[in-house]
């Protein structure tokens, strides 16, 4: 599904992320972990071209295409979605409006205002979210945990392939963590779709049972395993480990 | 809604409505009496004098959108005592704007709000001049301007907000910024799957409309007419 070959991230002059390999296969869950400022976010930033950051080295595959070249729009359309920790708002332009630009661009067709209304109106339903959300402006008013169904609105109408889950924790309560993090396994689960999420928070590991545990430091992977990896850090923290892969 | 076009140039009573407004003259007097809301929605090239006057106790709320090839165009706001005023103005300009606004609080306890946001794009270009004048031995009075100029393009455009006031008796505040569109808002609206010309395109009607206090049909009327330049 994604494999990421050798890349090196930089920022300016700065180099962030030094000769990056990282394979997710179709359904699999990653998990990034490492300590704070080593790179995590600007991974997943740097995947779907955020000009911020450049890719100066390397190349991405993305079902099977190269996809270092494209733009951020074509990256979205051939199925990458991020979820960032604190998504913005923007005045003016509305989730339904967005959400119906987007799939027509998306699916090259024009999108048939009674199925979108119905489909829309169905999964705020599934997500607890009033309807008046998808006539508001995206993000706009909105507290943490609504910004968080939001973007899971976004997911399940817009139909992705590869979650970018930046830490989609922040800012949730306990409850509010359940619900986004059972809303983004259960889409999983329907759809077989991958999952790359950048997290500290054991709950959200728990609920997303990932496949492998990465562990970034030093502009690099310095070790994959298991869950059990995640309850070692839990306990030892990061600076117990050493560069060794105990999985694949 | 009552729709008026005015197109000679006349002093116009307006009175406890909501009024669709289309001017076509270039020199206009609107009297306002009671509650009134004006929402006017335009694509054109103006040249226009508009003075607008509150009569004591009255309260306006005028929605102006405009989407100028070019325009000239000078807004006088007289307040006399008790009023409450509040001007939200948008355009998306082509060519030349040149645009002044000037409020004028002759009496006492009169709220007035200017919002103007303006979109230039291809050769467009404004010069806003907002002169709030708040008059001798009046008190209680309260000022609020807020301009904001969003560019698309590389022409040169200014802001000059001038606070005339000549009373102690007052609370006057004034905002202004010229900007480019927000990458992070680009870079969002394109992670969604937005090619960058309609990322762009959604930007800019969202940062008009959202100064306007209107219905989805008048939002509606003014997405088509932005849509269709």
């Amino acid at each position: 599904m994604l494999q990421i070959r050798e890349i090196t991230i930089t920022t300016g002059e700065k180099e962030l992320i030094k000769d990056l390999n990282l394979e997710i296969k179709e359904g699999e869950i990653h998990a990034l972990m490492g300590p704070n400022g080593v790179g995590k976010s600007t991974i997943c930033r740097a995947l779907l071209k955020d000009p911020s950051y450049e890719i100066t080295k390397g190349s991405i595959f993305y079902k099977k295409q190269d996809i270092t070249t494209l733009t951020t729009s074509e990256r979205a359309n051939l199925g990458m979605m991020m979820i960032s920790q604190n998504p913005i708002a923007i005045e003016g332009v509305t989730n339904a409006e967005m959400l119906r630009l987007a799939l027509a661009e998306k699916n090259k067709e024009h999108i048939d205002i009674f199925s979108f209304q119905k489909e829309a109106k169905e999964i705020c339903e599934k997500l607890a979210l009033p309807e008046s959300f998808l006539h508001r402006d995206i993000n706009s008013g909105a507290s943490g945990g609504e910004r968080k169904k939001i973007e899971l609105l976004h997911i399940w109408m817009l139909k992705p392939s590869l979650l970018l889950l930046d830490e989609v924790d922040s800012g949730l309560d306990v409850d509010a963590l359940k619900i986004v993090a059972s809303s983004i396994k259960e889409y999983h689960d329907l759809t077989n779709c991958s999952i790359l999420v950048v997290t500290h928070n054991p709950k959200l590991l728990a609920i997303l049972k990932p496949d492998y545990i990465h562990i970034l430091k030093n502009k690099k992977i310095i070790k994959t395993g298991d869950a059990s990896l995640a309850s070692r850090i839990e306990k030892e923290g990061f600076i117990s480990l050493d560069e060794t892969n105990e999985v694949g | 809604m009552n729709k008026i076009v005015i197109d000679r140039e006349k002093i116009v009573t307006l009175k406890e409505n909501t009024y669709e407004l289309e001017i076509e003259a270039e020199d206009v007097i609107l009297a306002i009496e009671g509650n009134v809301i004006i929402e006017e929605i335009k694509k054109k090239e103006e040249n226009l004098k508009l003075t607008i006057i509150l009569k004591e106790n009255a309260n306006l709320l005028y929605n102006r959108f405009m989407y100028y090839s070019k325009a000239n165009t000078f807004i006088k706001l007289e307040q006399d005592n008790n009023t409450k005023a509040i001007l939200n103005y948008s355009f998306l300009t082509n060519g030349e704007c040149k645009i002044n606004v000037d409020p004028l609080l002759k009496g006492n306890y009169n709220n007035t709000e200017i919002n103007i946001k303006a979109v230039t794009q291809n050769k467009g270009n404004v010069i806003a001049e907002v002169t709030a004048e708040v008059g001798e031995n009046t008190k209680e009075n309260h000022f609020l301007e807020d301009i904001h100029i969003l560019l698309t393009n590389e022409e040169e455009s200014v802001i000059i907000p001038n606070l005339l006031v000549s009373s102690s008796e007052v609370e006057v505040n004034h905002a202004a910024t010229i900007s480019g569109i927000n990458i992070d808002d680009l870079f969002y609206l394109k992670t969604k799957g937005l090619t960058e010309k309609k990322a762009t395109e959604l930007i800019k009607s969202g940062f008009l409309i959202g100064n306007l206090d209107i219905k989805d049909q008048e939002k509606r009327k003014i997405k088509e007419i932005i849509g269709g330049e």
